[in-house]
C-alpha cells in the first residue's frame, strides 16, 4: 500500500511537472466542447425547421436531445480518447526503460504488481480530470433540456469512462513493451483501434466448424468488440456482460504489464 | 555475510560468469576487477535480486537471493553503473521516494533523508532538479539512493566512473568511511582506486575468478597493475614493446 501511493504520487507529480497533462486536458476540452458545440447548434437549427426525421411529410423520429446530441457526442469522444489516452500512458514504463530505473524498481523490496496499480491510478485521475468537461455538457443538457432521459445519457457518460479506463490499461501494457515512447503510443493506439473496429468483421463471418464443433464466429467477433459493448452502454442498456467485457479488459492487461515489466530479469 | 557458491549465468548461449565462489565477511570492502566485459556487471545483479543465476546459490546475510528475494533486497543497497535518476524530481523528493520504495516509513525516511545528505555532501543541490546536476552530484545521489535505509550489504557498480580527480577522491573518502558497519562490494576496472578504498581484491576475467586475495598479498612483489595484467593472461613483455 505504501509503496502503491509512492508511486501514484511520483506518477501524478510527473505528469504535472511535464507538459504531458495540460496539453492532453486542454486538447480534449477543446475538442469536445467545440464537437458539443457544434452538435448542439445543430439540434437547435434543425429543431426549428421540423419536428423529426421525416419522410414524404410524416414523422418518423423526433429529434431528441439524447439521439440526436449526447449519443453522437459520446461516440465521437471514444474515438477521441484512442489518441488521448496513449498519450498519457506511454510514458508509465517507457521512461523507467530509458532512464534505467527500472532496476531500481526490480531491486527494491517491493511487488511489481503495486508498482503496475500505482501508474495505472495515477493514469487514471489525470483522465478522469480529462472527463470533467464532458460532465459539465452532460449537466447542460439535463439542467436546459426539456424531457432528457437522464439514465441514458447518464449511461453513455460512464461509458466514456469505462473505454477510458480500459485503453489506459493496454497503454500501460504498451509502455512496458518498449523503451520508446512512440513506439508506446501506437501500440496503444492499434490495439485500440482493433477493439473497436474487430466487431465490423462479425457482419462477413458466419458459423464455422471446427473439429466438429460449431463455432459462432459472428458472435465471438461481436463479443470482442469493444464498440459493441460500448454502443450499449451509450444506448443505455448496461448489462452485467459489457461490465464484465470492461473489467476482464482491465485485468487481462495490467496482469500483461506485470509480466512485461518483470521479464527485464529474464535477459 | 555474502555467500557465494558455484555462482554460473548464461545469456543464452553466451556466459556470463561460470562457478564463481567467495565469501564476503562483515565490514569488508572488497575490489571487483576485472576488464570490461568480464561479468561484473551480471554477478552484482545476481547478488542484488535483479535477475536470477542458471545455477548455483548466493546468501546475503543468512538469506538465499532466489527463496527470500525480498529479505535481501531489504538489507542490500544498491548502485547501478547507471545511476537510475528521474530528471524531472527535485533531490529531495527523488531520495524521499526511494526511502518509501525501500519500506521506510514518513519519520525513517525524514531521517535517513537528512543522513545521506549530509554523508553524500549533497545539501547544497538539495532541492534542485536531479536533470540539472552535474555528473560528479549525480552519481553522489546515486550513492545516496543505495544508502538511505542503512543497508548493511553495499553494492556499488563502478562508483567512480567518468568523475574528475576532486569527485573522485570524495567518493572514495566516502566509501572508506562507510566501512566497518556496512559490507561494501565494489566493482571497477580503475586500478589505483582499488588500492585506495579495498582491503581484498577479487578478480575475474571472462567470467572466471583468477584471484581472491588480500591486496598487500597481491601487491608484495609487484605493483597491482602489474599482478591484475598477469593474472587476465596479458604477458609483461608485450606490454613492454
Amino acid at each position: 500500500m505504501r509503496v502503491m501511493s509512492a508511486i501514484f504520487w511520483k506518477e501524478f507529480k510527473g505528469y504535472f511537472l511535464s507538459p504531458v497533462a495540460y496539453v492532453v486536458l486542454t486538447g480534449f476540452t477543446a475538442i469536445s466542447g467545440w464537437l458539443f458545440y457544434q452538435l448542439l447548434n445543430y439540434f437547435i437549427r434543425i429543431t426549428s425547421i421540423m419536428q423529426g426525421y421525416m419522410v414524404k411529410g410524416q414523422i418518423m423520429r423526433e429529434w431528441t436531445l439524447v439521439d440526436d446530441v449526447m449519443t453522437p457526442l459520446y461516440r465521437n469522444l471514444s474515438l477521441l480518447l484512442i489518441i488521448m489516452v496513449p498519450a498519457v500512458t506511454m510514458r508509465l514504463f517507457s521512461e523507467e526503460k530509458k532512464l534505467k530505473t527500472e532496476e531500481l524498481l526490480l531491486t527494491c523490496p517491493i511487488r511489481m504488481s503495486s508498482v503496475v496499480i500505482g501508474k495505472y491510478l495515477a493514469s487514471l485521475v489525470v483522465l478522469f480530470l480529462m472527463l470533467i468537461p464532458v460532465g459539465v455538457y452532460l449537466a447542460i443538457i439535463l439542467i436546459y433540456g426539456t424531457e432528457p432521459d437522464p439514465g441514458t445519457i447518464t449511461a453513455g457518460y460512464l461509458g466514456l469512462f469505462l473505454v477510458s479506463f480500459s485503453l489506459a490499461a493496454i497503454g500501460i501494457f504498451a509502455s512496458s513493451l518498449t523503451e520508446n515512447q512512440i513506439i508506446a503510443f501506437f501500440v496503444c493506439a492499434v490495439t485500440g483501434l482493433f477493439f473497436f473496429s474487430v466487431g465490423l468483421a462479425s457482419r462477413s463471418v458466419g458459423t464455422v466448424k471446427f473439429f466438429g464443433h460449431s463455432l459462432d464466429f459472428s458472435e465471438l467477433l461481436r463479443q470482442l468488440s469493444l464498440m459493441e459493448h460500448y454502443n450499449h452502454i451509450v444506448a443505455g442498456r448496461i448489462q452485467t456482460t459489457d461490465l464484465a467485457y470492461f473489467l476482464l479488459i482491465i485485468v487481462f492487461f495490467l496482469f500483461g504489464s506485470r509480466v512485461s515489466a518483470e521479464s527485464a530479469r529474464w535477459s | 555475510m555474502i555467500e557465494v557458491e558455484h555462482l554460473t549465468k548464461y545469456y543464452g548461449e553466451i556466459r556470463g560468469v561460470e562457478d564463481l565462489s567467495f565469501k564476503i565477511g562483515k565490514g569488508e570492502i572488497v575490489g571487483f576487477l576485472g576488464p570490461n566485459g568480464s561479468g561484473k556487471t551480471t554477478t552484482m545483479r545476481i547478488l542484488v535480486c535483479y535477475m536470477p543465476a542458471t545455477r548455483g546459490q548466493v546468501k546475503i546475510a543468512g538469506f538465499d537471493v532466489e527463496k527470500d528475494s525480498m529479505a535481501v533486497r531489504k538489507k542490500i543497497g544498491y548502485l547501478p553503473e547507471h545511476p537510475p535518476l528521474y530528471n524531472d524530481m527535485t533531490v529531495r523528493s527523488y531520495l524521499g521516494f526511494v526511502g518509501r520504495l525501500r519500506g521506510l516509513g514518513k519519520r525513517e525516511t525524514g531521517q535517513g533523508l537528512e543522513r545521506v545528505v549530509e554523508v553524500c555532501a549533497l545539501s547544497e543541490v538539495v532541492d534542485r532538479l536531479i536533470g540539472q546536476l552535474s555528473k560528479g552530484f549525480r552519481q553522489r545521489v546515486g550513492l545516496a539512493q543505495a544508502l538511505i535505509h542503512n543497508p548493511e550489504v553495499l553494492v556499488l557498480d563502478e562508483p567512480t566512473i567518468g568523475l574528475d580527480p576532486k569527485q573522485n577522491a570524495d567518493i572514495r573518502s566516502l566509501i572508506k568511511g562507510l566501512a566497518g558497519e556496512h559490507t561494501i562490494i565494489l566493482s571497477t576496472h580503475i586500478l589505483p582506486e582499488v588500492t585506495l578504498t579495498c582491503q581484498r581484491v577479487i578478480i575475474i576475467h571472462q567470467g572466471r575468478m583468477v584471484a581472491d586475495s588480500r591486496l598487500e598479498d597481491l601487491t608484495r612483489e609487484q605493483d597491482l597493475e602489474q599482478a591484475f595484467l598477469k593474472l587476465i593472461g596479458f604477458e609483461q613483455e608485450e606490454k613492454r614493446t
